[in-house]
């Protein structure tokens, strides 16, 4: 079998710090910016600048960092979302949408159709700035295989670049990950993005299956950081994908510098 | 309808390997006789030396006495009064088969239920695991635990090695996963997914390689496969116990029992959880006996701060929650933490006032 390579997309700076009590300052986020892009990570979402001044100012002190790394914005399908990301000087978007009935119905009280149309406007808004889009489908783990691929189809005919499979409330085991996405990859025609939780402490097997079926893209966070009970570990995709025959490009030797930094500013008070 | 599944405890036999004694044992043995547990290995080395003897023993019929492949090993069992043994046993060259063969007739002898761990059955081939099964055949084991001593197994190999060995191998399974990888829970989730019905773990996530944590295991099983599980409702309460026992805590965000899992922090999430808890947990605290906590901080919405103020009887209209928002966050940033409730009320009066 020839090894897979899986490339890591960090939202530590993003979900990780959405952990309820956790919050990082600009010199923190910018600290652990740095180190991941040290690690070798290409993708480093950095936070939501729709949340206000102080978010904003910390993505401008990571842009002009000149990191290798790519440094995406968190957004939702909102125009003043989109405008405060693009003012903040970002120039990749990630941009999410909820996609099962159960969120569009009770989150929203919207139809399906809502959301598309909020989706297609903003990324049309982000693109007219020239910015790159990816986008995120939250809770398809709970919604339909056609509803996932008709967002991707949407979002690839407006030229976004990935899009973003969430289990956003850890509900998946590894087979039903591994079948759902042996259906799903062959027919999206974007590059998938696999976003685990760990509610079940499933995110590592989860995102290790959804590498196996094919998806090219995974989300992760340092020492799992995340919602509630977390994301898939950096750490532990790092060493459990030797298991599966897939290939992390990261220099392993600055993980325990990566994970320290993380520590120092992640501690809690609730 | 299957049976339900038996849940082996290796939580105690970790204790007794720390050496706890005394209050301490016993508070683990309370807080273990709390969960959904059908047996508890431990060493018969480690339960000479713990302080309870064998009237004591006689009262946790779930004991099963875990020993080498050695019949001194059994007969030292049988004294100490187990009626039930697990043979622990590593296939390799330095393997010793006739000790093995001999500890099992001895067993037999004794009319000890005997059951046989092969240690490190994922460092083997399946059909070696099988040979070896064959050659034991004549002998009465009651049931054949898989063990992954050294975490090899990921879930999909699991569940095509262990449905393999289920076909073939004439006794009852057991699996024994190890958590080096973080994949113990969804290796032993592919093992009762193909049939398996008894399961070890350990409650708590108490050792970097441990087992997988029972919690997890108990929890996705039954909200994952569907399968029939009760007696979750103390797990919280439990594991904290547990925790306690060896001196540690549940990290905060640990799955299923950590502080945090049932806080809610960020503006989408409040205000989904308000609407529909379901948009955002994936089963009630309630449950596990946790409590559910919406913490103002960093990541707050406006929804957020409606729903902590309205417990004090304010309504917050919509143009005075977006400016106190923008003070919410501005001191979570500045204090590096959430904001307490006597601090959001603070906020809200210097705001109220400013206003009049």
């Amino acid at each position: 079998m020839s090894r897979r390579r899986l490339e890591i997309v960090d939202t530590t700076l993003r979900d990780g710090e959405q952990a309820a009590g956790i919050v990082f300052n600009a010199t923190e986020k910018l600290a652990i910016a740095k180190a991941l892009d040290q690690a070798g990570i290409a993708w480093i979402e950095a936070g939501t600048p729709a949340m206000g001044e102080e978010e904003q100012d910390a993505m401008r002190l990571l842009l002009a960092a000149s990191l290798r790394a790519t440094i995406i914005a968190w957004n939702r399908a909102v125009k003043q979302d989109i405008l405060d990301s693009i003012s903040c000087g970002c120039s990749f978007l990630h941009i999410s949408v909820p996609i099962s009935e159960l969120h569009i119905r009770h989150k929203f009280g919207k139809e399906r159709n809502w959301v598309l149309e909020q989706l297609q406007r903003s990324i049309m808004l982000a693109r007219s700035f020239g910015c790159d889009v990816s986008v995120g489908a939250e809770d398809a783990s709970r919604a339909e295989a056609q509803d996932f691929l008709q967002v991707a189809e949407l979002a690839a005919k407006l030229g976004a670049k990935r899009i973003r499979y969430a289990d956003t409330i850890g509900r998946l085991d590894p087979l039903t990950t591994y079948l759902r996405l042996c259906e799903i990859v062959p027919n999206c025609p974007l590059p998938i993005e696999f976003h685990a939780h760990n509610d079940f402490g499933l995110a590592t097997a989860n995102t290790l299956a959804a590498a196996q079926a094919g998806v090219a893209f995974a989300s992760t966070t340092v020492s799992g950081l995340g919602e509630r009970a977390g994301n898939a570990a950096l750490e532990e995709l790092v060493m459990a994908s030797s298991l599966a025959d897939c290939e992390l490009s990261l220099k392993t030797a600055t993980l325990k510098a990566l994970i320290g930094t993380v520590g120092d500013a992640a501690k809690r008070c609730l | 309808m299957a049976t339900a599944i038996q849940w082996i405890d290796q939580t105690l036999g970790l204790g007794l390997q720390q050496g706890l004694k005394g209050l301490k044992l016993e508070l683990l043995l309370d807080n273990l006789l709390k969960l959904p547990i059908g047996v508890m290995d431990v060493w018969i080395e480690d339960w000479k030396h713990c302080g309870l003897k064998w009237p004591e023993l006689t009262s946790y019929p779930q004991l099963r006495g875990k020993v080498t492949a050695d019949p001194a090993q059994v007969f030292a069992a049988q004294q100490l009064g187990f009626k039930k043994i697990l043979l622990s046993y590593r296939h390799d060259e330095m393997a010793d088969m006739e000790g093995l063969k001999e500890a099992l007739r001895a067993a037999e002898g004794l009319s000890l239920e005997a059951d046989l761990l092969l240690e490190n059955a994922s460092a083997i081939s399946t059909r070696e695991v099988v040979a070896l099964a064959k050659e034991l055949h004549c002998f009465s084991i009651r049931g054949f635990a898989y063990g992954d001593e050294e975490s090899r197994l990921e879930p999909l190999a699991a569940l095509e090695q262990l449905a393999f060995l289920q076909t073939k191998l004439p006794m009852e399974m057991e699996f024994h996963g190890h958590n080096a990888y973080g994949l113990a829970t969804a290796n032993a989730l592919s093992a009762i997914r193909v049939g398996i019905r008894h399961i070890a773990a350990t409650a708590g996530n108490l050792t970097r390689n441990g087992y997988a944590p029972l919690e997890e295991v108990v929890m996705g099983s039954k909200i994952l496969l569907g399968e029939e599980t009760t007696g979750t409702e103390k797990f919280v309460d439990a594991c904290e116990g547990i925790a306690a026992c060896f001196d540690a805590a549940l990290p905060v965000n640990k799955a299923i029992v950590g502080k945090h899992v049932f806080a809610h922090e960020s503006g989408l999430h409040v205000d989904g959880v308000i609407k529909n808890p379901s948009l955002y947990e994936a089963f009630s605290p309630k449950d596990v006996g946790a409590v559910r906590r919406l913490v103002i901080g960093k990541h707050s919405g406006t929804a957020s701060l409606k729903n902590c103020l309205a417990g004090f009887g304010i309504s917050l209209a919509s143009e005075a929650g977006k400016n106190l928002l923008q003070k919410v966050r501005r001191l979570a940033v500045l204090q590096k933490r959430a904001l307490t409730e006597e601090q959001l009320l603070q906020l809200y009066c210097e705001s109220n006032r400013q206003v009049v």
